[in-house]
């Protein structure tokens, strides 16, 4: 057993009374994929349409003396915006994740089951008829978009890992695609506008109001799925295997579910449709990373938050002060990359 | 020591001399029922909307220090009509850009403005705004000029330009009326969209002269909520019948009217010969810029086309 798993690059690490099985090369991507959102997360607080010293950006974000326009830019404007990519980024990462797993389906994104169609809805019926109501509402209507959508497919599927409950999700979430449609073709060029830059997916609204609230549900939802990582991997043997090696499938498949489809619908409240994170980040996490489901889970949350963070910030950058939005960048840049490293890596697909 | 009391004196009525003129402020009701405290005379607003925002504040004597603006395939950077209504762009005079679509919200507070207007249908949030400078959201989808121009003026305090734009207007329209008996005439303004035919109420600066004017419309045209537009296929196209139709083309875009008829003829092949009024050339083309602002400058414009459209037409008749 002990040659098996340091054949699969396992190695133990011991403390006193304490030891550790890790897999080094994961930690060390892990490791350079934090540096790099670390490094990612400082340039992006440095740069913006209003030049500002690096000094000064210090200053503010320790609470220095600094004109009040340059306090509100760098902890009102750049500050929230980064925390939210990364957060975001890295709930649709694990979302996406999980829900490969669960469906066995490396096809599967947290659109699958047309949460993100739903939680966008919500959020636009929002923006465009309640315009005076604050950026704080988009959360929880939402998330109860996406959540009744969720629930919809689950009762209508009456299964949660199955064909029938993909095939269901599918369906939904091309129904919810085709509403959004009809308002695109049908509503006043100026809701039409504002409905696409959000629904393409944008930071641009990002304020501190949104984070704790999506905070918590990243936490709870993350939580859930690494608590249940060892059984997902079993999971991943079969019903029956899985069953006889005592895996509660009911349980898991329920934790595997609702923890990606609230982190979605959490995501997507927040930053609009930037579905495509979930349905890459679990593949790079893969290439990279591989392994069991736990390391695919913390490699996918990295990429995701990396992947999301810099999306948003060369859509802010690249034109300023012409904004493009995050989804738009992420399609543009993150397709090419996505195809190249499965090129690479396409004799072990 | 006297001349240093003086000279005192004299920097403390200067201060309080110019204090107001910057300090000032008073409580502004805006769209989304908030009230805020702006200044008296603003001297730095930016604005969230250039077409309906940014060209009315313009009209007023009002220069914005900076705006939302549109991006030409080039790369070139124009508030929506303004050179064609206003001869104001962001090459012609100093308005900073802040963005298309998606606004720069550090471009606005690099403008350090001293008043922000935007449009609920902007999805920068208000509270983000807010805390650059006072924030109101004004509606310019709804009410027409009258709505939006008589908000920002009482904003700037041009309330005496805006009756002078008014008043040049009303003389417009009362000589239209006096002209034809525009309540016997029908009209009808329509355009191409992705094979579709989208009919208005009334489309802005178009619409809103051919309201004022008295004409009447077709049934079809009445059902539809004020400020409203409906899509219909071709086979409507018998509902839309009048003796003036109007249709627009994306002169932003530098098409011209065989742009909109081939559009058109998307719509369906032969719309033409099967379309009674444009069929004896009572279809008149008008470029789009024009017809869907909101600015007096525009109304003044399509005033004078429907004049000359409504002249030729009663010609014609005899």
């Amino acid at each position: 057993m002990r040659t098996v798993a340091r054949a699969a690059g396992y190695r133990r690490f011991s403390a006193g009374p304490v030891s550790l099985r890790l897999r080094p090369r994961a930690a060390g991507v892990a490791a350079a994929l934090v540096a790099l959102i670390c490094a990612g997360a400082a340039f992006a607080l440095a740069s913006g349409s209003l030049p500002i010293p690096l000094r000064a950006v210090m200053a503010a974000l320790l609470g220095g003396d600094v004109p009040p326009e340059v306090a509100h830019v760098i902890t009102g404007v750049r500050l929230p915006r980064v925390v939210l990519a990364l957060i975001a980024g890295a709930m649709l990462g694990l979302s996406g994740a999980a829900l490969q797993a669960l469906t066995r389906n490396g096809l599967a994104d947290p659109g699958l089951v047309g949460v993100k169609e739903g939680a966008s809805l919500a959020v636009l019926v929002l923006i465009l008829a309640f315009p005076a109501l604050g950026a704080a509402w988009r959360l929880p209507v939402g998330m109860a978009g996406g959540l009744a959508v969720a629930l919809a497919v689950v009762l209508i599927a009456r299964d949660l890992s199955g064909v029938r409950f993909v095939l269901v999700g599918i369906g939904v979430s091309w129904l919810l695609a085709s509403a959004l449609l009809v308002f695109i073709t049908t509503a006043d060029i100026n809701d039409v506008e504002t409905a696409l830059v959000w629904l393409a997916g944008s930071l641009h609204a990002a304020e501190w109001t949104l984070i704790p609230a999506l905070a918590v549900w990243g936490a709870l939802g993350a939580g859930a799925l690494f608590a249940t990582a060892r059984a997902a991997d079993v999971a991943l043997l079969g019903d029956a295997a899985a069953t006889g090696l005592g895996v509660r499938l009911q349980r898991t498949g329920l934790f595997g579910l609702a923890a990606p489809v609230l982190m979605t619908a959490a995501a997507v409240s927040c930053v609009g449709s930037l579905g495509f994170v979930g349905l890459i980040a679990p593949h790079m996490a893969r290439l990279v990373v591989g392994g069991g489901q736990a390391a695919v889970l913390a490699a996918s949350g990295l990429l995701g938050a990396a992947l999301v963070l810099v999306a948003d910030t060369a859509g802010r950058l690249l034109f300023a002060p012409l904004q493009i939005p995050a989804g738009i960048v992420m399609t543009l840049a993150g397709v090419p990359l996505f195809l190249f490293l499965l090129w690479r890596r396409r004799d072990q697909i | 020591m006297i001349a240093l009391l003086r000279l005192a004196a004299l920097a403390l009525a200067f201060a309080v001399h110019l204090a107001p003129a910057h300090a000032q402020t008073r409580l502004f009701t805006d769209d989304l029922g908030r009230t805020v405290e702006v200044p008296a005379r603003p001297q730095r607003i930016v604005s969230l909307h250039d077409l309906d925002i940014t060209l009315p504040l313009i009209e007023l004597g009002v220069l914005p220090v900076a705006s939302h603006g549109r991006v030409r395939s080039d790369g070139t950077r124009f508030l929506r009509a303004g050179k064609l209504l206003t001869g104001v762009d962001f090459d012609t005079a100093p308005i900073a850009f802040i963005g298309a679509n998606a606004i720069d919200i550090e471009a606005v507070a690099a403008a350090k403005p001293d008043l922000i207007i935007t449009s609920p249908t902007r999805d920068t949030p208000v509270s983000q705004l807010e805390r650059i400078a006072p924030t109101v959201s004004i509606e310019h989808l709804k009410g027409g000029p009258d709505a939006i121009y008589g908000k920002l003026a009482a904003l700037t305090g041009t309330e005496g330009r805006l009756a002078t734009l008014k008043a040049r207007y009303a003389a417009q329209i009362a000589q239209l009326r006096g002209l034809v008996d525009t309540a016997g005439i029908t009209v009808v303004s329509f355009q191409a969209n992705q094979g579709k035919i989208t009919v208005f109420h009334t489309d802005r600066a178009l619409g809103r002269v051919l309201r004022d004017a008295g004409f009447r419309f077709p049934k079809i045209v009445e059902g539809i909520p004020e400020g409203g537009r409906m899509d219909v296929s071709a086979e409507r196209l018998p509902d839309l019948e009048a003796d003036l139709a109007f249709g627009t083309f994306r002169s932003d875009l530098g098409h011209g009217p065989a742009a909109e008829m081939a559009d058109m003829e998307k719509v369906m092949p032969g719309w033409c010969r099967l379309m009674k009024a444009c069929r004896e050339g009572r279809y008149v083309l008008l470029p789009r810029d024009e017809t869907i602002s909101n600015t007096f400058a525009a109304l003044n414009l399509v005033a004078a086309v429907v004049e000359a459209e409504v002249i030729r037409l009663r010609l014609a008749r005899r």
